[in-house]
């Protein structure tokens, strides 16, 4: 009986592995396929205790929260998920699964509570990590951010061009961004450029 | 025996990543400007850029329109290739300084 059990693992692993390889092995450039989107979207449903998904904020929402939020968002998400939450960055639409459009009701629809428990702990086999260390400034962080991911779908051009300048940057950009500014204010001559891999 | 996982992670590490995109930013001084396409002078001569429905333009950091860009223009252009092409991302531009009062 104990053999009979082994065998069916083994054939199962040996048809799982080959059907991986068939698919382009373990490349992240294919699209998960739709019954694997959705599996994965009811495991991760059901992978979040009840007594979160019943939550609500305990931070009612205001422009002070929503902006508490989307400086935090535009400082730790949107590498990822793009300041308008659409998940077109270079990093989101390659992760597999690919960073969602948090402005679509499959993210929308979540319960407060289900958003909450996504920012604090993570989705394990994907790329959104836990980002909370239990603290109740961590919470009230992650509350912030339910409050803006909210506020998503409703975002203006004035409040993604304030998010552009609180994105993480590094030494390079920098010095373009002041050299592009010196450009514009007509303190520089010369019509410069660079190019380089963009990663936006 | 340590050989095998050895092979293992060398052939996971070197799976290749994805190509990142290119991109390509110039500043310069608008020579024409469209609806579909921005020319500029730089030091490296003219340069034309192909505007597109998702092109953003940004004046004195504030949400802009294409019809807000002139010609003599002091511009900044982030831009990348497509099929060939180059494509303006964002188009960010400032008020002409006024003349000084005498």
């Amino acid at each position: 009986m104990a053999a009979a059990v082994l065998g069916i693992l083994v054939l199962g692993v040996n048809v799982g592995g080959l059907a991986l390889l068939l698919r382009g092995g373990i490349s992240a450039r294919v699209d998960p396929t739709a019954i694997e989107a959705a599996v994965a979207g009811k495991l991760r449903r059901m992978g979040i205790p009840g007594s979160f998904r019943q939550l609500r904020s305990p931070v009612p929402s205001s422009n002070e929260v929503r902006a508490a939020g989307r400086a935090h968002f535009a400082d730790h998400c949107a590498i990822c998920h793009a300041n308008d939450g659409s998940g077109r960055t270079e990093i989101g639409r390659n992760l597999y699964p690919r960073a969602p459009d948090l402005r679509l009701p499959e993210t929308q629809q979540l319960t407060d509570g289900e958003l909450f428990y996504i920012i604090e702990n993570g989705v394990r086999l994907t790329g959104m990590p836990a980002w909370g260390d239990g603290s109740e400034e961590s919470k009230r962080a992650s509350w912030h951010l339910v409050a803006f991911i909210r506020h998503l779908p409703q975002l203006t051009r004035e409040e993604k061009l304030q998010m552009e300048r609180l994105n993480p940057k590094s030494p390079e950009e920098w010095r373009e961004m002041q050299d592009d500014e010196k450009f514009l204010k007509g303190n520089e001559r010369s019509g410069q450029g660079h190019e380089e891999p963009r990663h936006d | 025996m340590k050989i095998a996982p050895m092979l293992l992670a060398f052939a996971l590490c070197s799976v290749p990543v994805a190509a990142h995109e290119g991109g390509h930013d110039a500043r310069g001084i608008v020579t024409s400007v469209g609806s579909e396409a921005l020319s500029i002078k730089t030091n490296r001569g003219e340069e034309s850029f192909l505007l597109t429905p998702q092109t953003e333009f940004v004046k004195d950091g504030a949400p802009a329109t294409a019809q807000d860009v002139k010609a003599l223009d002091r511009v900044v252009v982030h831009a990348k290739k497509n099929a060939g092409r180059l494509e303006a991302v964002k188009v960010q531009f400032k008020s002409p300084a006024r003349p000084k009062k005498q």
